[in-house]
């Protein structure tokens, strides 16, 4: 969960990092750029897997993701220390990527063994109902990120949290990753594993065995197509793709935001733990497959109706209501560099506001793009119509990803499981 | 992956002035999970529990794997013309920040790994290594 956190908190903070260390010069680039830094981390995973699957295979389970957790925790921690793009230029982009592709490496090698791990552990059973607790960490990180940002936006003023507050969510990452570190010092090896190595039965090189023998390179394969690349895409546009929707492209107040997904994403994980526990009784496939079924024919008038909800074009405007303030600030002392600054609030009548701020700038005589924010604060109603339709999107990815780990680790032997399972959940 | 490339699909739709252009960014996903739901269908076990209702235990089934295998090696060849010729390399010369990055991510990174999978997935297939 800790370095679920970790990994997601840079994809929430995505609009603010975009703005701190990269150039300002165009704002949608500067956030693609983000994303795709975000991005980068995703694709070394893969390469996380092979180095410490090797490892875990090897030395075992519970000191190779000790030493992941402290990649991952460290690489979050400096994250919050990097000066910004206006002062050491593009030092700033280049550091955080080389943070970030650290944390790649890192929870590429920790999901694995995690799920291995308590899989290892659990009754055959009972394998789906215990994994599945490893699968819900992935959304209590990202809930955790935002209540952490929401409570840290709180308590100081706007100015103060674009300034340097952001930085907190990423410093405070070294505390939760010392009470990791503590409790995972106290727990034993794997007993599946502690009985392989005992006996001789550790691979030798789990690589070679992995990706060098058919068999295996074929069930490495499968697993890719036909389980995680969709799973994988389901569980990203439920929970992480949403966020970016409601904020960019619905312009929803960043806040009430994070709100509305927190209360939506909450009831619909538990759902993970339910399907896990219910793929022991059914089997894993049925359940992925008509989650990846109600994926495909449902993501698109779920999105259709979150935009819909938001559509200020479906609304009614109090136009007697509307709000004008206009502020002129001198950005040079000879007057020739200034700051106009317009903030325009739109009323409608079942209680949404419209709020625009633009922002025009004379540089050197000459009139600067300029740059608009527009948010939008949602009526009440709306908003729980907004929290249903996120809740029915994690439902729906729950029925999948709950089994999913059980599943995957079923799918290979144990004496490559570590080294191969990663691999496909890139 | 999911973000950046639903972002870049949204921003370029919302250019290109289609009507619909909030759910460009859907496209990326949606294809991910049909792949996924047709070759889980088609080719996954269940090891354990009630056996699948979905998996027909038959030889007509694992001839339909088989030929499959055709659809998948056609695929990982539509791959590598799409992701180099269509999407990669054009999207690199373009001059264009946004589109170099999202031409680098295609060329580097999902034509391979779709690409070099797709044609050694669909030659198993084709192989029978995944019959019951």
């Amino acid at each position: 969960m800790i370095e679920w956190y970790d990994f997601y908190i840079f994809g929430s903070l995505a609009t603010i990092i975009s703005t701190q260390f990269f150039p300002k010069e165009n704002a949608s680039i500067a956030f693609l750029a983000t994303l795709a830094t975000f991005a980068a981390g995703l694709i070394v995973r893969p390469f996380g897997a092979l180095f410490f699957g090797r490892l875990g295979d090897l030395i075992g389970r519970k000191y190779t993701f000790m030493v992941t957790l402290l990649l991952m925790g460290g690489s979050t921690f400096l994250i919050g220390l990097i000066p910004k793009y206006e002062t050491i230029g593009f030092w700033a982009p280049v550091i955080i990527l080389i943070l970030r592709l650290l944390q790649g490496l890192a929870i590429g090698g920790e999901y694995g063994g995690a799920a291995t791990f308590v899989a290892e552990y659990s009754p055959v059973r009972k394998r789906g109902f215990w994994t599945s607790w490893i699968q819900i960490t992935a959304i209590t990180g990202f809930f955790i990120s935002l209540a952490v940002i929401l409570i840290t936006k709180s308590i100081m003023k706007t100015t103060a949290w674009e300034d340097w507050g952001w930085r907190i969510p990423f410093l405070i990452s070294i505390f939760m990753v010392g009470v990791s570190v503590y409790i995972r010092k106290n727990m034993a090896e794997s007993p599946l594993f502690a009985k392989a190595k005992a006996e001789g039965k550790t691979a030798v090189n789990p690589l070679k065995e992995s990706f060098g023998n058919k068999e295996n390179l074929k069930v490495v394969l499968l697993a890719l197509f036909g389980v995680t690349i969709g799973i994988g895409a389901t569980a990203w546009a439920s929970v992480f793709y949403v966020q970016h929707f409601l904020v960019k492209i619905s312009f929803l107040e960043y806040d009430q935001v994070n709100k509305i997904l927190m209360c939506g994403l909450l009831p619909g994980s538990v759902f993970m733990i339910v399907f896990g526990w219910l793929s022991d009784y059914t089997g894993r496939k049925p359940l992925m497959m008509l989650s990846l079924l109600l994926s495909v024919l449902c993501f698109r008038p779920i999105f259709e109706k979150i935009y819909q909800t938001t559509n200020l074009q479906h609304k009614t405007e109090n136009t007697s209501a509307v709000t004008i303030d206009t502020k002129r600030a001198l950005l040079s002392a000879a007057g020739a560099d200034s700051l106009l600054t317009t903030s325009t609030q739109r009323f409608f009548t079942d209680g949404t506001v419209y709020k625009e701020v633009r922002k025009d700038i004379l540089h050197a005589g000459r009139m600067q793009k300029p740059e608009i924010i527009k948010t939008i604060q949602i009526n009440n109603t709306d908003k729980w119509v907004l929290i249903a339709m996120i809740f029915l999107l994690e439902v729906i990815c729950s029925m999948s990803y709950g089994p999913l780990a059980a599943y995957l680790v079923e799918m290979f032997p144990l004496k490559i499981r570590y080294s191969s399972l990663p691999y496909p959940t890139i | 992956m999911c973000p950046v490339i639903a972002t870049y699909l949204v921003e370029k739709a919302r250019l290109a002035g289609s009507a619909n252009y909030y759910l460009a960014g859907l496209n990326y996903p949606n294809v991910l999970m049909a792949l996924s739901f047709i070759v889980g269908v088609l080719y996954l076990k269940e090891k354990k529990g009630i056996q699948s209702f979905i998996s027909i235990h038959s030889k007509s089934w694992n001839n339909a794997k088989k030929w499959m295998g055709m659809v998948w090696i056609l695929l990982g060849i539509t791959a590598v013309y799409l992701g180099l010729f269509q999407l990669g390399l054009p999207k690199l010369r373009s001059g264009n920040q946004d589109d170099i990055i999202f031409g680098s991510i295609v060329m580097f990174f999902i034509t391979p790994v779709a690409s070099i999978g797709l044609l050694l997935f669909g030659k198993y297939a084709l192989q029978g290594a995944y019959d019951e």
